[in-house]
């Protein structure tokens, strides 16, 4: 399996602190790779740091052969690296639907004029109906996301970023929050993600989750990755264990 | 809280100081109560000065409690919109008060004359006393913060009030005291500084709050020492530049001479926030409520047609004086609606629409007049370098938001009016005639000689342009871009996630929303035949935006709405012969609504109507159907502080 996304020695320092410390993974193209550790590991960082979120981060970050480490946000979102948000953060003032039109609408420079003449609006209906019916939301999508459960909410928010048609999705804590009967729903979904053509970076909590998702995963400690492999050798590994999972008989 | 009121309070309390020097009267703000009380015949400087501070003091715990407590979780925009209310009133009242005019005659001197030599220039010992105070009150002030669990207290309220609530602390006490002690500061800084300068008058004086502002934001809002420093220098370049761009040959003539000095604290501003601010705010952003909900107009044509072909008849059936109160209505709803563009799309708050307005007149007057360029070209070419200058200014709103950029804005417009209004050659005092526009051969000038003096062709011409524009924007609305705007309002961080060029978007709309403000700038132009420095205020603007959110900032009927209200406009028409009240009365009582409209109709007159509309429909429709009918979409109804609360409760809090 070739690489979809590379990343390279990244690193994030705020004064003195290092949130991230020369962290180096890949996720191979159609994979499902798990990144976990403990709070204030770095975990959410990393994401940022690879969607462009934070300003003067250091290293390289390669999606499909193309180094985009000095790219902004929206642009490593329209190349196809798309993110989640641990909090959802949907746009209140829109509907469902609408959501997902602001991800899947191509911009160009010119389409302020053009839209004060012709508005443009459901170009991308293939696109958001396909995203809606993946996570199973096709009735909600008149719907404004402070009507939504919480449950649903993060689906729709994970239904907005596959409107955008990721390369590699980065999903931050997509099951915080939910019932274990929505988890496991959640893990079948992500499951069937790469057969869509997409690769995963899963960050979470829920170890779950985690475990029954990712053929790889990679642990992180105080900005360093510290341990990585099959759910099977990280289950096992004693220094993740003492680190992170704590013995058996707590779980 | 960042406090558009607070130069004015201050120029209030100035003038009661000055006043009750001379007279040895206290003349009370609030108008309906009895305004005048004696204190003694003959008050001293001192005893003048504790009345005067004593009532700052009870302004600012009035102000604190009765207007912005209310609004503390507010959008950034109601605050505004409730200090431009505060202004506006203070503004009013003190002209009324004081029938006002600088009042040289009354300043008296407080600090001692004379003067010291520095380096071969002579300089007043008075400045140096102020810069001593300044000082010495700053290091009160830092050590009060420091050291005392008040201080302390005050910190951390600011941070986290629930914090500080779980702690004991209240933090009303701490909001009161606060309040109190900047009121009074501001006072007393007022009062000193006018003691110097001699002038004071209500607008000019209410403005120091422009400079000031620059100097704490370079002072971070938060420290002291670096303020102080940051005003200290700016005061001090601005006398040397004066004295300098007097002198100095290379410095082109048209740029006015005091121009530089007026635009400095804006260039200060922006060379601040561009090194300060990020492109996308962080993680751990305080994320602040939302705005007023943004209708999807459905039906243009529709909602359209009634107020056009309402106004079409009134300016062809109504008299010459009703087409004018038409004409200046039309106007108005087309600068609201670069408003509404900006701020209720986009969430940008700008405070320099009519500077925007003011470049395009002015530019066009100038390339009609001393250029030569012929109607159509002159209005296209003003327009578009109008919008250039709003993506010029738009560059500070890519980094910085909210408040921030609502005071950036206003010191674009400070700084506009100073180097271009003022200018010989563009503007100036003087005014400046535009020439009659002719299209096609047909005269659409607006004048005419004869008792019928004002001509129907103009107002049409106007109202096809505003009828274009209205389609244009709710077309804008609709589409993706309308999408990806209040995307960029609802939340930057999820906007750019989702691919939207956050800073590209934001430049867009203050192009667009330049370019409206520019047409009204230029029709405005044509309407009165003459522009001068005077047509543009940074106050006409200030009270234009707060119009636009008494209308509804985030619709377009918000827009319409504000030019009904706008001074000059149908409503003043209507009134004007009713009540016969002074001008300022009016001011004052708009002022009062506006910062009541905030507290109560976040959302304005146009979520009220929306509003009732949807309890009339469900009450109808429950009774066709017998059954109670389910909710409406929330957003579309509910007040903005009540479904903050519930959209912050639903909130999952990160794990």
């Amino acid at each position: 399996m070739t690489a979809i996304l590379e990343v390279t020695d990244l690193t994030v320092s705020y004064g003195g602190l290092n949130a991230l410390d020369g962290v180096s993974f890949t996720v191979p193209e159609s994979g499902i790779v798990g990144l976990i550790g403990p709070n204030g590991a770095g975990k959410t960082t990393c994401i940022d740091a690879l969607t462009g979120f934070v300003p003067h981060a250091r290293g390289h970050v390669v999606v499909s052969g193309t180094d985009i480490s000095s790219w902004p946000a929206h642009r490593r979102s329209r190349f196809g690296l798309v993110r989640t948000f641990q909090s959802v953060e949907m746009f209140d003032d829109l509907t469902v639907r609408e959501n997902l039109l602001v991800a899947a609408t191509p911009e160009r420079w010119w389409s302020p004029i053009v839209d004060a003449v012709r508005p443009s609006r459901s170009s991308r209906d293939i696109e958001v109906g396909w995203a809606l019916d993946t996570v199973g939301l096709g009735g909600d999508s008149d719907r404004y996301p402070t009507e939504l459960s919480h449950g649903r909410r993060r689906l729709a928010g994970l239904a907005r970023a596959l409107a955008a048609r990721p390369r590699v999705l980065l999903l931050d804590e997509p099951a915080a929050g939910l019932d274990p009967a929505e988890s496991e729903a959640l893990a079948t979904l992500i499951r069937s993600l790469p057969d869509l053509g997409m690769s995963i970076l899963l960050v979470d909590h829920d170890m779950g989750l985690v475990f029954n998702t990712c053929q790889l995963i990679h642990v992180l400690d105080f900005g360093r990755l510290t341990a990585s492999g099959d759910p099977a050798s990280i289950r096992n590994d004693p220094a993740v264990i003492d680190a992170y999972l704590g013995r058996e008989d707590d779980q | 809280m960042v406090n558009f009121a607070h130069g004015a309070v201050g120029m209030y309390v100035a003038y009661v100081f000055f006043e009750m020097r001379r007279s040895g009267d206290l003349l009370l703000p609030f108008l309906g109560l009895p305004d005048r009380i004696r204190i003694v015949d003959a008050p001293t400087v001192f005893t003048a000065f504790t009345v005067s501070l004593l009532l700052a003091a009870f302004l600012g715990a009035l102000i604190h409690l009765a207007v912005f407590r209310p609004l503390r979780t507010s959008p950034a925009l109601a605050r505004v919109v409730a200090s431009l209310g505060l202004l506006l009133y203070f503004e009013a009242v003190a002209t009324i008060r004081f029938k006002a005019g600088g009042r040289r005659d009354v300043i008296g001197s407080l600090l001692p004359a004379g003067s010291v030599e520095i380096a071969g220039v002579s300089v007043p010992t008075n400045r140096f006393i102020l810069a001593g105070i300044a000082v010495a009150v700053a290091l009160g002030l830092w050590a009060v913060f420091r050291f005392t669990r008040f201080g302390l207290a005050t910190r951390a309220a600011a941070e986290n009030e629930k914090g500080a609530l779980f702690l004991g602390y209240s933090p009303d006490r701490i909001g009161v005291v606060n309040w109190i002690a900047a009121t009074v500061l501001g006072a007393a800084s007022v009062i000193l500084i006018v003691s110097v300068t001699k002038q004071l008058d209500p607008l000019g004086t209410s403005l120091l709050v422009v400079p000031a502002l620059a100097a704490a934001l370079l002072g971070g809002l938060s420290s002291f020492g670096w303020t102080t420093a940051a005003g200290l220098a700016i005061g001090m370049v601005q006398s040397a530049v004066l004295n300098f761009s007097v002198r100095a040959d290379w410095i082109p003539s048209w740029i006015p001479s005091g121009g530089i000095q007026q635009a400095l604290p804006f260039l200060v501003i922006i060379v601040a926030l561009s090194i300060r601010g990020n492109t996308l705010p962080d993680r751990s952003a305080i994320t602040e409520s939302r705005l007023p909900f943004s209708p999807c107009p459905r039906h243009v044509a529709l909602a359209v047609a009634p107020p056009a072909v309402l106004a079409a008849v009134g300016l062809l059936v109504l008299d010459s004086q009703w087409r004018l109160a038409i004409v200046v209505s039309m106007i108005s709803a087309l600068i609201a609606l670069s408003s509404v563009v900006l701020t209720g799309y986009v969430g940008q708050i700008s405070l320099a629409q009519y500077a925007f307005a003011g470049l395009a007149g002015l530019t066009t007057a100038k390339l009609a007049t001393d250029v030569g360029i012929p109607f159509p070209w002159a209005p296209l070419i003003a327009v578009a370098i109008t919008a250039g200058a709003g993506m010029l200014v738009g560059t500070s709103a890519v980094r910085v938001r909210g408040m921030t950029l609502a005071v950036a804005t206003v010191g674009a417009a400070v700084a506009i009016q100073a180097l271009v209004f003022q200018s010989e050659a563009l503007g100036g005092l003087e005014g400046r005639r535009i020439p009659r526009p002719r299209l096609f051969g047909i005269d659409v000038g607006f004048s005419a000689t004869g008792s019928d003096n004002f001509r129907p062709a103009f107002g049409i011409a106007v109202l096809v342009v505003l009828v274009v524009t209205f389609a244009m924007v709710s077309n804008l609305r609709r589409s993706a871009t309308g999408l990806r705007w209040l995307a960029v309002r609802a939340n930057e961080r999820a906007a750019a996630s989702a691919g939207v060029h956050v800073a590209a978007a934001k430049l867009a709309a203050f192009a667009v929303s330049s370019v409206i403000a520019g047409v009204g700038g230029v029709l405005l132009g044509y309407q009165s035949e003459a522009l001068s420095a005077d047509s543009f205020t940074v106050f006409a603007a200030l009270a234009l935006l707060a119009l636009t959110y008494l209308g509804g900032v985030a619709s377009l009927r918000g827009a319409t709405i504000a030019g009904i209200l706008a001074s000059g406009g149908v409503l003043t028409h209507l009134s004007g012969g009713a009540s016969g009240r002074s001008s300022d009365t009016q001011f004052a009582i708009s002022g009062l609504s506006l910062i009541v409209m905030a507290i109560v109709y976040p959302d304005g007159i146009s979520g009220a109507i929306n509003r009732a509309r949807i309890s009339i429909s469900r009450f109808l429709s429950a009774r066709r159907a017998g059954v109670p009918v389910p909710v409406e979409p929330p957003a579309s109804g509910t007040l903005a502080g009540a479904g903050n609360l519930v959209t912050g409760a639903d909130r999952p809090s990160a794990p």
